[in-house]
């Protein structure tokens, strides 16, 4: 049986279409330093790995959280996990124009790792996600720690392969 | 018992991946690896909770199999599919490599039921063997398109995004 938050297109929605809109925007008109498949690579990570853990923790048989309206899967579902997109290319992106090396590594994903925090906690106030089910949100911290890791390696080896 | 199995083909599966011939780079076997995991995700999910024609087992080792299914071993035979079309001028190679992972996928498929980890009350063998052929396809498709992307960047050597 699906629980239903609400059935309303209200400020959750309009959340994530503005700022999905806003955010390839902000892609298009800043300075380009991909090629265009390398900057693809880290659109489409943000994605799926916002997919995986979605599609992974929050239905059955863990099922710790719901997102949206409703914890049926929904459209909008999947426009939300179009706008991590832009996160991740904007986390390689500052990465590079602000030349990160050594400990620096750290201290920017503590800072990325911080600001996803505040995020969540944002779409947890707007509807976005609903922990009712008895998901707390330290639990997001190793695995924003751990996804943005992964993404500096995959950065790393594509520079190398280049 | 179905998470040894699944362990056991992704590792070999990897193996292939890492040491085979592959015309695409590895950005594009990313994205290629990341679009194919999108996708069956997206489907394990519609058919399992939304659609509910396929039922998912919900004992975690199970259910950690289909994960490595779902999110490994199907990108990972897109990839083998895709660099193999590639690799391959003529078409009965392509035809038999086609039908060789189609029969692999839809093996695990079997598996699958036998082991319990999905059921079908709304569904059955032949449209799973379907929709993997589908896949395939689609794989085939987008790696199309990543190669064609990739050779344009190569020649272009430009910044375009």
């Amino acid at each position: 049986m699906d629980r239903i938050y609400e059935r309303s297109f209200d400020l959750n929605e309009w959340f994530i279409i503005i700022s999905l809109i806003a955010l390839l925007l902000l892609i298009w008109i800043t300075p380009k330093i991909f090629s265009f498949l390398e900057g693809l690579s880290y659109y489409i990570y943000g994605i799926s790995i916002g997919m995986f853990y979605d599609h992974t923790i929050s239905i059955p048989p863990w099922d710790f959280y719901d997102v949206n309206d409703s914890s049926a899967y929904q459209g909008i579902d999947f426009i939300s996990y179009i706008m991590y997109g832009p996160y991740s290319y904007f986390f390689i992106y500052i990465y590079k124009k602000l030349k990160i090396r050594g400990i620096m590594n750290l201290a920017y994903l503590l800072i990325w790792t911080a600001f996803s925090l505040l995020m969540e906690w944002f779409t947890l106030k707007i509807g976005i996600f609903h922990f009712d089910k008895g998901y707390e949100m330290y639990w997001s911290i190793p695995i924003y720690m751990a996804v943005q890791s992964i993404q500096l390696l995959f950065h790393h080896k594509i520079n190398r392969s280049a | 018992m179905s998470l040894p199995f699944f362990i056991s083909i992704l590792i070999i599966l990897s193996y292939i991946v890492i040491f085979m011939r592959k015309k695409l780079s590895f950005i594009s076997n990313s994205i290629q690896f990341m679009v194919l995991s999108i996708i069956s995700t997206n489907y394990i999910t519609i058919m399992t909770n939304n659609l509910e024609w396929i039922k998912a087992s919900e004992d975690v080792t199970q259910f950690i199999s289909l994960l490595i299914n779902r999110e490994c071993i199907l990108p990972l035979v897109g990839i083998v599919m895709v660099n193999g079309y590639l690799n391959f001028g003529n078409r009965t190679y392509r035809f038999l490599l086609f039908v060789c992972l189609l029969f692999f996928i839809s093996v695990l498929d079997i598996l699958h039921i036998h082991f319990k980890t999905l059921e079908y009350p709304q569904w059955s063998l032949l449209n799973t063997i379907i929709m993997n052929g589908i896949y395939l396809l689609i794989c085939i498709l987008i790696g199309l398109g990543l190669y064609y992307l990739q050779k344009k960047e190569e020649r272009d050597s430009g910044q375009n995004l």
